[in-house]
Parts: structure tokens; C-alpha cells; sequence
């Protein structure tokens, strides 16, 4: 079939009908969208949708039971009766969902008109199809990602969830309450002291808190790949385990760890040496937390803190409706018309639309998103304030 | 666990009547027919500076006034309230009138005779105590107590003054409520507060303009009306991207 502008993809995109169809294609093209690794997805899954009520909120509560604990039997006379036990408290939190955008595109007529005598003069709009799913989409959901990332490292890391960043509002989402926050400083020294013992410091707060919460839960310990590298490998304790550990592997006396290679002191070697022969010691997660927003370098990571918490998901993102999708689709001028497609698990949505300018017309795209990763972990998830030793 | 409301069980009956005072609901749009360019959205929205500190109504008309930086980001939003003189006064009461389709006040508001100029200054006065009660002649009033006096004749327009700087609290006016906002909730005293995780706060987005019949909106104060684009006695028209006044 010969080709035209009017049935072109790229024309099409904006169409009511095939519209959704296409950009769906172009959104589960990987090679289009290469979207890159995103830390949120390793934290938190995919949640519900939690409608928006009529009064504006889209107010969720997280609850949590904390377990029993155990005890000793009472001595009793022979048909002696009992006191019952005392059942498990339960905590909750609650917050609102709140509504994001990625920066809008425009165009107006006459550049779009520019754009199709192009796609005529080729004879395909292959490229400008690429173009506009790698340049002017692909940028837009990402930054729907890292707004999850930015939200979910700052409520990992403070037990707060507030959006300071970006061009729009400023507001606070939720907290973790202040009497549930559970916050301990580093052990005998500060972490950044190579001297500090932390590996005594890591398992006598795992300990502590198992003992206070009741319950032996598998941890991770989530640091940053800078505080990694810096503070716990270059750590005297870890040094000093690391090469006592690898020279009894390679069948050698335990004494004279001062004569081995400094090469060996990986990650690898941390995980083999260190966490492996430490019965119970947490598992160490590594993150990669900075980012770039509007060109410069953000780590939204809190300065100085590790995250002791249990292996697994810390949470849930948690979606609402997007108000835009019912005010266009059920009220929008019919002068214009728009289209919806769900993305990102139906986090995002894309709208595209076409709005009259003059005797002309515009063609937009937003990409939205109502949705927050919610921390439901936060009654056995510990920040450890690694630049403060103990009073 | 993850729920949408408070979890929490009670094998009873629990009584929750409350008093509802939203108000009614008045519509001021002029129907003028043909391209309107009103129902615009205004960039972000923004969290209400201003909210009411309880049950109250922002009226379809209602003016706001978004203010940006210089690089059109960061909006901070304010709500135009406006209360009328039910009598003349020069103490530290004041009588204002009260039926459905007012902005209520609440003790703690800082209140002030409209000035001059949107913006200006003027005395200010915090209220302290509020009742309803009647004029002599049986219109429902809100009586507030003021902790300073001010000078009111009957019919003047008072708005929300700013304690700090003894100006009007609104600095401009560029955006409308397209429709009512039912206030129902608790909100933070400062919303800009970080901290403040467990009161509310209030985001909308009003749109870029308004045309009105002006005895059906909220009060408005002279130094607003100066604003005016309309040339038909008794409508209001404003456009904020439109803006020849």
C-alpha cells in the first residue's frame, strides 16, 4: 500500500480510536523506551487503586500487628486457673495519595505541518516515530520512575514521605509517626571511624531489636554504593575479617594478615568472608540512589543513614484515579479530543490530546501520575545513624 | 496491611451527628453563550496557603490568586475571602453578615477593611470569639470580638489581612473557582510546614477566568473591582492571560 501522512503511525498517535493502540505498542517496545534499572521496583510492589473520595482524599492506612511475645508458664496449685496473655499491639499509620506530571508537549500547527512535509519528503515516519518514543516519551515515564525512586528513598531513609523536588508543588504525603520511628545511633564510634567495630555494631542492634520486637526476622541492611566503598571497606574490622577469613580458605596460618593483597578486599569477598560466616549477620543490600534532575546531580539518599529492615518488599505503590481522564473524557470540548493509555502497571497515563489554537490546532502530550510507594514494613524497619556513636 | 480508612472494630453504636454549616450553592456564572475562554486550567494548581481552618465553602466565582516565580514554577496559592459589614462599628466588635452563601469566619482569622489597592495595608484585627446572633433589624449576623478595633461602616467589604506586615493577605488576582469546594476537613495551620504530617491541606487547580453576575459572587472588595472587564453593569469578566486592566 502506498504510503500516506494521514494513515502514518506517528499522525495517528493523537486519533481517539487507534491512538491507545499505538502508543501501547510504542510504551512495550523496550528498544524504544529503554527504561533503565529503578530502585523503587526492588523495594516496593505494584498495589491497588484506592479510589479518591468525594471530599478530595485518597487516604490509605497502613496497619500493623505487632507479634506476641513470648513468656514463661505460671506455677500453679492443681485446678489453679490463669491470667490470658496480652495479644499483639496494633499500630497504624494513614496518608494521601498525591498527583505528579512530567513536563507537557506541545506543538502547535504549523510544526507539526514542518514535521509531515518531512515524513512526505522520506516516504516513512519511522524516524520520526523513533524520535518522538525515545526523545519526547521514553524521557517522560522515566521521570515518572524517578519520582517513585525519589519518593521511595526518602520515606526508606527518613520514614517521611515529602515531594521538594521538581518544578510544581510542595507538600508533604506521609509520615511515619514519631513514636513508631525507630532510630539508633552507630555502636561505641561513629562508622565513619575505620576503628569502629560495626560488624559487632550491625548484629548488636539486629539482636537488640529482635529481642524488643519478639521475633527473629531474615534482615537486609540497605547502605549506599559510596557508603559501601568508603565506610564498611575500608573499615579495619572488615579488613581484618575479610583476610583472616581468605587466608584460612586458602588452607594458610590465621596470623600475618598484614602480608595479603589488598585486592582481595571485594565485595565478593565481603559477602564470602564477612556476611557468610556471621551466623545471622543481615544481608547487605547495595543501592545506587543518585539521580539526575534538571541536570544536576541529587541523592536523595539521607546523608549518613543505613536502613536495617527485614529481606523483602518495604512496601506498596499505591494509585489513585487521575481526575484528568474523567473531566476530558466525559466534559472535554468537542472541538478537542483526547486519548488514554495506561503505563507503568497503571501507574502512568498518558494523555494525548488535540486543542484548538486560533483557526488551528495543538497537538499535547502529559504523561500523569496519582501514585506514592507506601512504607508497610515501618514497624521493623530501623535507621541507624551512622555518624553519631552511642551517649 | 494496607486499607483505604482506619481499621478498628466496635460492636456498639456510635453516635457521629455533627452540625453542618457547608452552606448553599450559587450560581453566579453569566450565561453569555458562545467562546467563553474561561475553563482553562492555570499551570500546577497549588496547596492552598489559605484554607479555611474549618467547615466552610469556597463559591463557584470565588477568586484566587496564584503566585509564581519568575520562572512561571513553584506556585503558592491564596483564596480571595471577603465578609460584608452588617452594621456600622468602630470597636472591637463587628458584625458581618451571615446567610449560605458567605465566606464563613473562624476565630484566629486576621480580618481588615479592604484598602485601596489589592495588597494594601491597612488596620488589622484578629478575631478572638465569634457567635450568631441578628441585627436590630433581623438579618442572621456572625458577631465577632477583635482583639484590636476597627473603623466599618455598613457594607463595607472586609478580607483576610496578614498580621505581619498589616497588609491584605491576597497580593493579586489571577484565577477563579470554576465550581464550589467544600471544605470539610482539619487542615495544618501552616501548610508549608515539613513536619506537619497529620493535618490536612487542600491542592486545586482554578482555572484562568471568570464571567459572572456580580451581585451572585462573593462580596468584592472596590480595589478587585478596579479589575473589571466587562463593560456590561453588573457582570463580572476577567481573563488573567487576558488581562487589559
Amino acid at each position: 500500500m502506498r504510503f500516506s501522512v494521514e494513515n502514518a503511525a506517528f499522525t495517528r498517535i493523537w486519533d481517539s480510536v487507534d491512538g491507545p493502540t499505538i502508543v501501547n505498542m510504542i510504551l512495550n517496545d523496550p528498544d524504544l523506551m529503554q527504561v533503565k534499572p529503578h530502585y523503587f521496583r526492588s523495594a516496593f510492589t505494584i498495589g491497588e487503586l484506592i479510589p479518591t473520595s468525594i471530599h478530595g482524599d485518597a487516604s490509605f492506612t497502613v496497619k500493623a500487628e505487632l507479634p506476641t511475645h513470648s513468656t514463661v508458664m505460671d506455677m500453679r496449685a492443681p485446678l489453679g486457673e490463669g491470667k490470658p496473655m496480652e495479644e499483639g499491639e496494633a499500630l497504624e499509620y494513614s496518608g494521601s495519595i498525591k498527583g505528579f506530571m512530567s513536563p507537557t508537549w506541545d506543538e502547535t500547527a504549523p510544526a507539526r505541518m514542518y514535521k509531515e512535509k518531512l515524513i512526505e519528503k522520506y516516504g516513512s515516519d519511522a524516524v520520526i516515530l523513533k524520535d518522538f518514543a525515545t526523545k519526547d516519551l521514553a524521557p517522560r515515564v522515566e521521570a515518572g520512575y524517578y519520582t517513585l525512586d525519589y519518593l521511595a528513598i526518602r520515606a526508606e531513609t527518613t520514614l517521611k514521605a515529602r515531594y521538594d523536588v521538581g518544578r510544581g508543588l510542595r507538600s508533604n504525603i506521609y509520615a511515619i509517626p514519631t513514636e513508631y520511628r525507630q532510630k539508633v545511633t552507630a555502636g561505641a564510634k561513629a562508622w565513619t571511624d575505620p576503628t569502629a567495630d560495626i560488624l559487632t555494631s550491625i548484629m548488636d542492634i539486629q539482636e537488640g531489636k529482635w529481642l524488643e520486637w519478639g521475633i527473629e526476622l531474615p534482615m537486609q541492611l540497605k547502605v549506599t554504593e559510596d557508603f559501601f566503598k568508603n565506610v564498611i571497606m575500608k573499615n579495619e574490622g572488615v579488613i581484618n575479617t575479610i583476610k583472616t577469613n581468605w587466608l584460612t580458605d586458602q588452607g594458610q596460618l590465621v596470623a600475618g594478615t598484614s602480608n595479603v593483597s589488598k585486592w582481595v578486599i571485594t565485595e565478593e569477598n565481603f559477602n564470602k568472608y564477612v556476611a557468610a560466616s556471621i551466623p545471622g549477620f543481615p544481608k547487605i543490600t547495595v543501592t545506587k540512589p543518585k539521580m539526575i534532575i534538571d541536570k544536576k546531580l541529587v541523592d536523595p539518599w539521607e546523608d549518613g543513614i543505613a536502613v536495617l529492615c527485614p529481606l523483602g518488599y518495604a512496601g506498596r505503590v499505591l494509585r489513585t484515579d487521575i481526575l484528568d481522564e474523567e473531566v476530558y473524557s466525559k466534559y472535554g470540548n468537542n472541538a478537542s479530543s483526547f486519548n488514554f493509555t495506561r503505563t507503568a502497571d497503571g501507574l502512568m497515563l498518558v494523555m494525548n490530546s488535540i486543542i484548538p489554537n486560533g483557526s488551528l490546532n495543538e497537538r499535547h502530550m502529559k504523561v500523569l501520575m496519582d501514585a506514592v510507594p507506601v512504607l508497610s514494613d515501618f514497624q521493623y524497619r530501623v535507621l541507624i545513624d551512622t555518624k553519631t556513636a552511642n551517649a | 496491611m494496607v486499607e483505604q480508612k482506619s481499621g478498628g472494630v466496635f460492636l456498639g453504636r456510635a453516635r457521629i451527628a455533627k452540625k453542618s454549616t457547608n452552606g448553599g450553592a450559587r450560581h453566579c456564572t453569566a450565561s453569555f453563550q458562545g467562546m467563553k475562554n474561561d475553563l482553562v486550567y492555570i499551570l500546577w494548581g497549588g496547596v492552598l496557603a489559605n484554607p479555611f481552618p474549618g467547615r466552610a465553602k469556597l463559591f463557584e466565582g470565588d477568586m484566587l490568586y496564584q503566585e509564581l516565580d519568575d520562572k512561571a514554577e513553584h506556585p503558592k496559592l491564596y483564596c480571595l475571602k471577603t465578609y460584608e459589614a452588617a452594621e456600622a462599628s468602630t470597636g472591637t466588635t463587628l458584625k458581618i453578615v451571615k446567610d449560605g452563601f458567605r465566606h464563613i469566619p473562624f476565630v484566629g482569622d486576621t480580618l481588615m477593611v479592604a484598602p485601596e489597592t489589592i495588597g494594601g495595608t491597612g488596620t488589622v484585627a484578629n478575631v478572638t470569639a465569634k457567635k450568631v446572633s441578628k441585627t436590630t433589624d433581623g438579618q442572621d449576623i456572625w458577631e465577632l470580638t477583635l482583639d484590636a478595633a476597627l473603623t466599618v461602616a455598613k457594607g463595607d467589604i472586609l478580607v483576610e489581612g496578614n498580621a505581619e506586615d498589616n497588609s491584605m493577605l491576597v497580593k493579586g488576582i489571577n484565577c477563579f473557582a470554576p465550581q464550589d469546594y467544600d471544605f470539610v476537613f482539619e487542615p495544618a495551620a501552616d501548610p508549608e510546614d515539613a513536619e506537619d504530617f497529620e493535618n490536612a491541606e487542600y491542592e486545586l487547580t482554578p482555572v484562568i477566568g471568570f464571567t459572572g453576575f456580580i451581585h451572585r459572587m462573593s462580596p468584592i472588595p472596590a480595589c478587585v473591582l478596579k479589575l473589571n472587564q466587562s463593560r456590561f453593569n453588573g457582570v463580572w469578566s476577567f481573563n488573567a492571560l487576558n488581562a487589559s486592566v
